[in-house]
């Protein structure tokens, strides 16, 4: 149906921005697989010369790669995963349900986002001291949990789907449990992606919050790590991209496979 | 429906809503306190009443990184919203190798800022960079982006415009695919052109999503503060552009002055707050929900 | 079906999380032995495996103290203290700088070693070396012991010397002998110095040309004529002689990125770039730093304090004292070049200037005797900030070294007031 010249327009303007996004990721790859004396000075020639996976030996026999790694995985998982339950939940609630203040608790959830972490994390940090959860898991992932802008994002969605298929549903004697299982969540299954994502990516990547709760190997994650390699005088280049690397690839996998959800789509073949 | 009603919204609403009370709501009555008081984090707090808030309206930096920040978010957004709905509808079409795509448009967003700054400062350097070279091709003279005060913020918001655009047209992205099918083939049998499919069914179909878009960029840009930090670090105009978090995080954990910095955070708070409400009034407007 | 996948995987890494994540606290446990906590921003990233070899030394010789070390990248160092000193739960023992310790021993959150220190038989103020013992001291009282001093040298490509026929630099040089010769050297790319423009380089060079930033009484002295010399020196350098890289003609890349790479023949930098530089492809040497009217040299001092709060004043007492003084230590610290020990031991000078690069090792010891720490004044980061900013505004010629040191007298005097 697209006309030759179209498709041929598409892909030119594909793979010039692909290109523009790409450098500086593809600047950290060939960082972190050369010697770190050819980082000022990339010729090819220099590149094809000094290939070396030491940095990532390196990463693996001098630092607790492994550890860290762990412990930034178990924290965003059950961060992402709390958040997927929580958001849709609520979310569902501002979209479909009609109670009392509803606008004004929402308007609080909206607020929730809108103050620098700097003013919040010390208050934060106190209360979790208070619990006792300071350099446990659970400090760790606990306040993250609660985030309105994975409750924001899933309202939109369920707030366009369209009423009929809830009516419906009514009419058949469905209750809002039913409705929210069978209805919305396969409906949103793309807003449901992108929310995986973003906490996902949020989780992994906070690194404020970790700073202040983590104090020992077992609970120090990624970001904490890569600011560590950071010398105070001097920046192993290598080491540092080689880490930063392995740190990507969890988000690139929660992305390409997130992504199949985006192209399924919505299938609004009507009634059921 | 009634009966479950009340169940429903407590099983499903407040759990989410408890934690935040508990974690962001407490944590930010607590900072409100905070900013009423002198506190260098050492030992108790100082209630001071209103002399944060005097201090801060008669500091001229606090104007000087109000007026950046709102140039940043002049220039960023509508920049980042055109051109993050441009890729959205770019990747979202059927070509063969899309997927492939889409993966390379999102690497700039999990790469990590130290890659990106080392990079871009090079991209943007006077002499040898690529930016300049562009510009010189076309007869101008490229300026001397991170080391004069005045182009800066410009500088700051290509970088993040380049960073943030993959992940906004996940957003967009996400809409798109919500859209039926149906109304295109509809209109198409009707004889619409592209141009009128989308400005009739795209966009209106798509506003919740743009309307979400547009809110989250703006609350997270008023906070802009990682592009800023980092891409003028060692650079002589570290210091010399400051926006409202850069001002913030130096007053809490460089100077100690926490008083001060959770004031100037619930400015800007109110500030952010006023602009969500008037976007959120405007959304009857253009916003449709089904 | 989704939600019981989602609910499972929550479940068990929950579980998983929680088991594992129980962290270990300071105290006693059922047998008698004390953990302490111990917090670092030096020890990493390049010295963790000499940080592990100093604790098992301690806790051999110490049996009943486990040490539990957390390494903490400097720049957020101080973030997560003030962050647990504003919620008491500063670990036992910690690394500080000198720069801060005022701000913490005047607050009140570290704890007074002088009884311990006096008490303590094997313990005396001499095996510390030269004043270093009273560099953590605050109103009379001891709160902590240097645990390490560095300082900041000359260091230069002698290869690029040789090539361009010039003599080595002397002990006696003066800023005009540094202009001549680094005006010979930069050619063809190269930048002939560099040092930086900072606040942190100007009390030093201010210094060398017999003047300062405060007065003993914590006064500015920011804007005076010595000063305004000094800075104009410093901003002559880049934008009247080129004979060092501004920031553009650097372009992202740190100096020490190009002393290696012998883009700049003559750098000022500290004593820890030794083992930076050590696989340089070039000959390199170090020299003491040229002054004008005086010879000054950066000293920095790290010392080891113990929180206040801690339950274990004792145990943090022997950590100090170990790190501080003990020989085997100090030997650790000198075979990785980890800075120098502030041990009183002739053998330490010994066995640090006998190590092969740089051939004039004994540079370093003597910089210190022309040493300048660190000016201690209140609200030192606004300080530094507010200099910064006029030092900047001079570098991208925005202002003259006049203007800027008038203004930055202005707002520390507002800040200090």
């Amino acid at each position: 149906m697209k006309t030759g010249k179209k498709k041929w327009l598409i892909y030119l303007l594909l793979v010039l921005g692909a290109i523009v996004m790409i450098i500086p990721f593809g600047w950290m790859v060939i960082v972190a697989f050369t010697k770190p004396d050819i980082t000022y000075q990339m010729t090819i020639e220099n590149i094809l010369n000094s290939l070396s996976l030491n940095s990532f030996k390196t990463l693996f026999t001098e630092y607790s790669m492994v550890r860290y790694a762990l412990n930034s995985i178990i924290v965003s998982v059950i961060s992402t995963a709390g958040q997927i339950l929580l958001c849709a939940m609520s979310g569902f609630v501002f979209a479909r349900i009609d109670f009392k203040h509803k606008e004004k608790i929402f308007i609080l959830y909206l607020a929730t986002m809108m103050i620098p972490v700097q003013a919040t994390v010390i208050p934060q940090y106190i209360l979790i001291n208070k619990m006792g959860l300071v350099n446990t898991y659970v400090g760790l992932f606990l306040p993250g949990i609660f985030n309105a802008f994975g409750t924001f994002l899933m309202r939109q969605y369920f707030m366009s789907i369209p009423k009929a298929l809830e009516e419906a549903a009514c009419l058949d004697g469905a209750g809002y449990i039913r409705i929210f299982f069978q209805i919305m969540l396969p409906l949103a299954k793309t807003g449901l992606a992108v929310l995986a994502v973003t906490s996902f990516m949020g989780a992994w990547n906070d690194f404020l919050w970790p700073l202040l709760v983590s104090s020992d190997d077992l609970h120090t994650t990624l970001p904490l790590f890569l600011s560590q390699l950071q010398g105070r005088w001097y920046v192993d280049w290598s080491v540092l991209m080689a880490a930063t690397l392995i740190s990507v690839i969890p988000i690139l996998i929660v992305y390409l496979f997130a992504q199949k959800y985006f192209i399924e789509g919505v299938q609004n073949t009507g009634i059921k | 429906m009634y009966r479950s009603k009340k169940k429903i919204i407590i099983t499903f609403l407040l759990p989410s809503l408890l934690g935040l009370l508990i974690f962001k709501v407490g944590a930010m009555v607590y900072s409100l306190y905070i900013s009423f008081t002198e506190w260098n984090l050492f030992g108790d707090p100082q209630f001071v009443g209103l002399q944060n808030y005097i201090e801060i309206f008669q500091d001229d930096r606090f104007y000087e990184a109000l007026k950046n920040t709102i140039l940043f978010i002049v220039g960023y957004l509508p920049i980042v919203v055109v051109l993050s709905l441009g890729i959205a509808l770019l990747l979202n079409s059927k070509v063969k190798g899309v997927n492939a795509f889409r993966g390379l448009f999102f690497l700039p967003v999990i790469t990590s800022w130290v890659a990106v700054s080392m990079i871009w400062k090079g991209l943007l350097n006077p002499e040898f960079g690529v930016i300049n070279s562009i510009i010189e091709a076309f007869g101008g003279t490229g300026p001397a982006w991170l080391q004069n005060p005045v182009f800066v913020i410009p500088a700051v918001i290509m970088v993040s415009v380049w960073k943030d655009v993959g992940f906004l047209s996940i957003i967009f992205l996400g809409g798109l695919q919500g859209i039926s099918q149906e109304y295109y083939e509809a209109s198409r049998i009707d004889g619409a052109n592209k141009w009128h499919q989308f400005k009739s069914i795209t966009l209106p179909l798509l506003s919740p999503t743009t309307f979400y878009a547009l809110i989250i960029t703006i609350i997270n840009s008023f906070q802009v503060f990682d592009q800023i930090w980092i891409m003028t670090s060692g650079e002589p105009t570290a210091d010399l552009v400051p926006v409202m978090v850069t001002e913030i995080y130096k007053n809490s954990f460089q100077y100690q002055k926490m008083g001060y910095a959770t004031a100037l955070s619930w400015i800007l708070f109110l500030i952010i707050i006023a602009v969500t409400i008037f976007q959120n009034i405007m959304q009857k407007k253009w916003v449709h929900y089904e | 079906m989704k939600k019981k996948l989602i609910a499972g995987i929550l479940g068990v890494t929950m579980i998983a999380g929680m088991i594992t994540g129980c962290g270990g606290g300071s105290g006693e446990s059922s047998d008698g032995t004390t953990t302490i906590k111990y917090a670092t921003y030096s020890a990493g990233p390049d010295h963790l495996e000499d940080m592990d070899a100093m604790i098992a030394e301690f806790e051999k010789q110490n049996p009943d103290i486990k040490v539990e070390v957390e390494v903490i990248g400097y720049d957020d160092y101080f973030t997560k203290l003030q962050t647990q000193a504003s919620s008491n739960t500063l670990p036992d023992v910690f690394e500080m700088n000198y720069e801060n310790f005022n701000t913490y021993a005047g607050n009140g959150v570290l704890l007074d070693l002088t009884e311990m220190a006096e008490s303590d038989e094997d313990f005396s103020p001499d095996m510390l070396t030269g004043n270093t013992y009273e560099y953590f001291q605050n109103d009379g009282k001891l709160y902590g012991l240097t645990e390490k001093v560095s300082d900041v040298v000359l260091y230069y490509n002698k290869d690029m010397f040789d090539a361009a026929g010039l003599e080595y630099p002397q002990a006696d040089w003066t800023w005009d002998d540094l202009l001549t010769a680094a005006q010979a050297l930069t050619k063809d790319g190269v930048y002939g110095f560099y040092a930086p423009v900072t606040y942190n380089e100007l009390y030093k060079v201010v210094a060398q040309n017999g003047g300062a930033l405060f007065d003993e009484d914590g006064n500015p002295t920011i804007d005076s004529a010595e000063n305004v010399e000094a800075l104009q020196w410093m901003l002559d350098k880049m934008l009247e002689y080129h004979i060092q890289p501004t920031s553009e003609e650097m372009s992202g890349k740190t100096p020490e990125d190009m002393f290696k790479n012998s883009e700049i023949a003559m750098e000022v930098t500290g004593s820890w770039m030794v083992t930076t530089f050590a696989d340089a492809p070039f000959e390199w040497d170090i020299a003491l730093e040229p002054g004008n009217t005086d010879q000054v040299h950066h000293v920095f001092a790290d010392g080891i304090v113990a929180s206040a709060n801690t339950k274990n004043a004792e145990a943090a007492w022997k950590l100090i004292k170990f790190l501080s003084t003990d020989a085997t230590a100090a030997k650790i610290r000198l075979d990785s070049s980890w800075d120098l020990p502030a041990t009183n031991d002739e053998s330490v000078q010994e066995q640090y200037t006998s190590q092969e690069k740089p051939e004039h090792r004994e540079v370093i010891f003597e910089a210190m005797e022309s040493g300048i720490m660190p000016p201690m004044v209140d609200h030192y980061a606004e300080v530094q900030n507010a200099i910064n900013e006029e030092l900047n505004r001079a570098v991208i010629g925005q202002q003259s070294a006049e203007e800027a040191l008038k203004a930055a007298q202005e707002e520390v005097t507002n800040i200090l007031k």
